[in-house]
């Protein structure tokens, strides 16, 4: 499902950007690198949940205020920041501001490594619960009204007799509309289905 | 003086200094007694009440009982206490408690271990002996006269002989004690060749002013009397208030021989001990006046040698931390290369290829952390200015021609402008140095130019006094944040750069005596220009 993910490096530095591209990539974490701020953002992928791997310090926005307009716009990223030594202040800054993660410059490779494993599995999972969350969407969408109505009904708990009395239908219409719904929402039993149908409806 | 005075006070002590004071006492009351007036012996120059006042002063009020017993004492040894004596006892007791009040008075003013320095304090001296010296004289006279000694019509006169005598024996003698170990120091402070030639300066005018006054002038004495502000102005402006005070008691020894000498009546004898006081007041309130510069001077020096102080701490500490800041960068670059190369070397062994290329790639990126260091090293080896004649000019397209390859990677053409001939002396490594940073810092903002022409322009051009160097380049300019920090240590929008360029070329044009700044201009760009004076004697050698 992540088999597109790939760790997005911002930094300015020529040297500095090919040799982490090399560490990650022979840690097998595929790499992209960019030299700018606007760079990344230019990159179709920055809008969605990304792991990103950047230098506090960059010409024009830095990596702090990348990471607050990521931020503001509604994207998730797991972020890693790299400062320098002693730029605690801005460390903290870029913690506040949502960032997973924080190194110093001389940091010590493996452990970044870890940090950006980490950052990785992180937006892993933000991107598998967005895809969980779009698959069962697309479900839903598949329903008709009658049978939305009879579904949220249920998630009030409300027989089968009921509902039919209250839609002024029979109970076996409402019965095989119960079975459709099932079949679309792929649940094998009731209490499935009720759990789904709570978890739509709240 | 403090710690002197402690040591008079320790209790087995007392005896010693009330000794000494007697003695000292009786022995200046003798020598001391010129125009006595009959009967009463008043002198028209009396010093001993300064060493009442000094004793009180130095070792406490509580000596004042002995004030009474010396002057009683001395009037015994003249034989005036057979002839009159309840007037004398009367007369020695008004004085002792006189002068113990204007010790109070005085306190204040000599309290403090350096105390009588200033115009205010030695005003303020003058001031209330003056008034001090003519109260206790007028109980004097008052006294003597219900005391039928001296008749109603002789008080004025007995009044302003006393005035006169004591207040001429204090101003002359006083100061002298007050500030005697300041004199000593300001003695040892001073070179033989300065000794020899004061001392011979002063010695030699005193004599030549008596000599006119006394050998040329009679019986025009008082018009050329003002020739004895010379000598002590020559003192007290050279050297300040302590060594001025004992000038003026010279002359004033000096004079007070010479007209007793040579036989003037009282009423001469009175116009010059006023001319005298004139010519020592006119001569402390100059002393006070140098003495107050030579402190502010004093104060101006460790001021500036604490700033230096605080200034080169700062710069060290700076460079400390640019050395941590600018050599993280290349470390954690090769670190990281070499971690992938482990990596590598593991998981990806048939790829020879790209392990090889990953060593080089840490070999120059290990030369150039060399370089670094090399360059903070430059930096730091900065303290030692080396002046010699060199041309701006020539300087700038040196640099220019070293900077060649960077600016023709980056696209930018970098352009030298002389007006006129640009000689100085200055220190060619320093200024070089400054070159570089200011041109380097022009050909990487042009650089940031994605269209046009991108260029540096260098303009030399020669005032009077100074030639100023102009560096423009058409980059992006300096942003508002920096700009506020724009000649601090780290102030640096690259990622490439410790931010220490502009401060320490700021410190470059500083230690020779000239200005860097930022030039505000419309245009777009930034333009830094800086000064250097062409004169020799602005460079401070350090």
């Amino acid at each position: 499902m992540s088999d597109d993910l790939v760790v997005h490096v911002v930094e300015d530095d020529l040297v500095m950007r090919d040799a982490l591209l090399l560490l990650l990539r022979s840690a097998s974490l595929p790499a992209r690198g960019y030299a700018s701020a606007e760079e990344f953002l230019a990159d179709p992928d920055c809008g969605r949940s990304v792991c990103l791997l950047v230098d506090v310090r960059l010409p024009r926005m830095d990596g702090l205020a990348l990471q607050k307009h990521l931020v503001s716009r509604g994207a998730d990223p797991a972020t890693v920041m790299i400062t320098g030594h002693g730029d605690i202040p801005l460390a903290v800054a870029a913690l506040k501001a949502g960032a997973m993660d924080f190194v110093t410059k001389p940091f010590d490779p493996a452990a970044l490594l870890d940090s950006v494993r980490e950052a990785w599995q992180r937006a892993a999972n933000t991107r598998q619960r967005a895809v969980a969350a779009a698959e069962n969407d697309a479900r839903f969408q598949t329903l008709t009204p009658r049978e939305a109505s009879i579904l949220a009904l249920l998630a009030q708990g409300r027989p089968s007799k009921i509902i039919a009395s209250e839609l002024e239908i029979s109970v076996r219409t409402v019965e095989h509309h119960r079975a459709r719904i099932m079949e679309k929402l792929g649940a094998r039993t009731l209490s499935q289905l009720i759990r789904i149908a709570l978890e739509r409806f709240g | 003086m403090s710690q002197l005075a402690a040591n008079l006070r320790g209790k087995s002590n007392w005896v010693i200094i009330l000794c000494a004071y007697i003695t000292v006492y009786v022995i200046l009351d003798r020598i001391s007694s010129v125009q006595a007036l009959p009967d009463i012996g008043f002198t028209l120059w009396n010093p001993p009440p300064a060493i009442s006042l000094a004793l009180l002063l130095t070792c406490g009020l509580l000596f004042a009982p002995a004030l009474f017993v010396a002057a009683v004492l001395a009037d015994a040894l003249s034989g005036a206490v057979s002839a009159w004596l309840w007037p004398a006892l009367a007369s020695d007791a008004v004085v002792a408690a006189g002068y113990t009040v204007v010790a109070v008075a005085l306190r204040p003013l000599v309290r403090r271990a350096a105390g009588l320095q200033s115009v205010r304090e030695v005003s303020w001296f003058l001031v209330i002996i003056s008034v001090g010296v003519l109260a206790i004289a007028g109980s004097v006279g008052a006294a003597l006269v219900l005391m039928n000694v001296v008749p109603m019509s002789r008080f004025t006169a007995t009044v302003r002989h006393f005035w006169v005598g004591d207040l001429t024996g204090i101003v002359g003698l006083l100061p002298v004690l007050l500030t005697a170990p300041r004199a000593w120091k300001r003695w040892r402070e001073l070179s033989t060749r300065t000794r020899v030639v004061d001392v011979g300066v002063f010695a030699l005018s005193l004599a030549s002013a008596l000599w006119i006054i006394f050998g040329v002038a009679p019986p025009q004495e008082f018009q050329f009397f003002y020739l004895l502000l010379l000598p002590v102005i020559w003192i007290g402006v050279r050297h300040g208030l302590s060594l001025c005070a004992m000038a003026i008691l010279t002359e004033q020894v000096t004079l007070v021989a010479l007209v007793n000498q040579l036989d003037y009546p009282a009423s001469d004898f009175i116009a010059f001990q006023i001319l005298s006081l004139a010519v020592a007041v006119a001569g402390l309130v100059l002393g006070a006046v140098v003495t107050e510069r030579l402190h502010a001077e004093v104060k101006l020096r460790q001021q500036q040698a604490e700033l230096g102080r605080v200034t080169r701490i700062t710069t060290a500490g700076a460079l400390g931390s640019a050395i941590v800041h600018e050599i993280s960068q290349p470390l954690a670059t090769l670190a990281t290369y070499a971690h992938a190369c482990q990596r590598l070397s593991s998981t990806a062994p048939q790829d020879k290829r790209l392990l090889t290329e990953t060593l080089a790639k840490i070999e120059s990126e290990a030369l150039r952390a060399g370089e670094i260091v090399e360059r903070l090293r430059d930096f730091l080896s900065k303290g030692d200015t080396l002046l010699g004649p060199m041309a701006l000019e020539e300087a700038a397209r040196r640099v220019a021609g070293a900077l060649v390859d960077e600016a023709r990677v980056n696209g930018v053409e970098v352009r030298i402008e002389a007006q006129s001939e640009t000689s100085i002396v200055a220190d060619r490594v320093q200024v070089e140095q400054l070159l570089v940073n200011l041109i380097r810092n022009g050909i990487e903002a042009a650089a940031e130019r994605t269209t046009g022409e991108k260029r540096v322009r260098v303009r030399i051009s020669r005032s009077d006094s100074e030639i100023r160097v102009d560096v423009e380049d058409n980059g992006p300019g300096v942003t508002p944040e920096i700009m506020e920090r724009l000649f601090e240590p780290f102030a640096t929008s690259k990622t490439r750069g410790m931010g220490l360029g502009l401060s320490l070329s700021r410190q470059i044009v500083e230690s020779h005596g000239g200005r860097l700044w930022y030039e505000r201009t419309s245009a777009m760009g930034a333009h830094f220009a800086f000064c250097l004076p062409c004169n020799r004697t602005n460079v401070d050698v350090r």
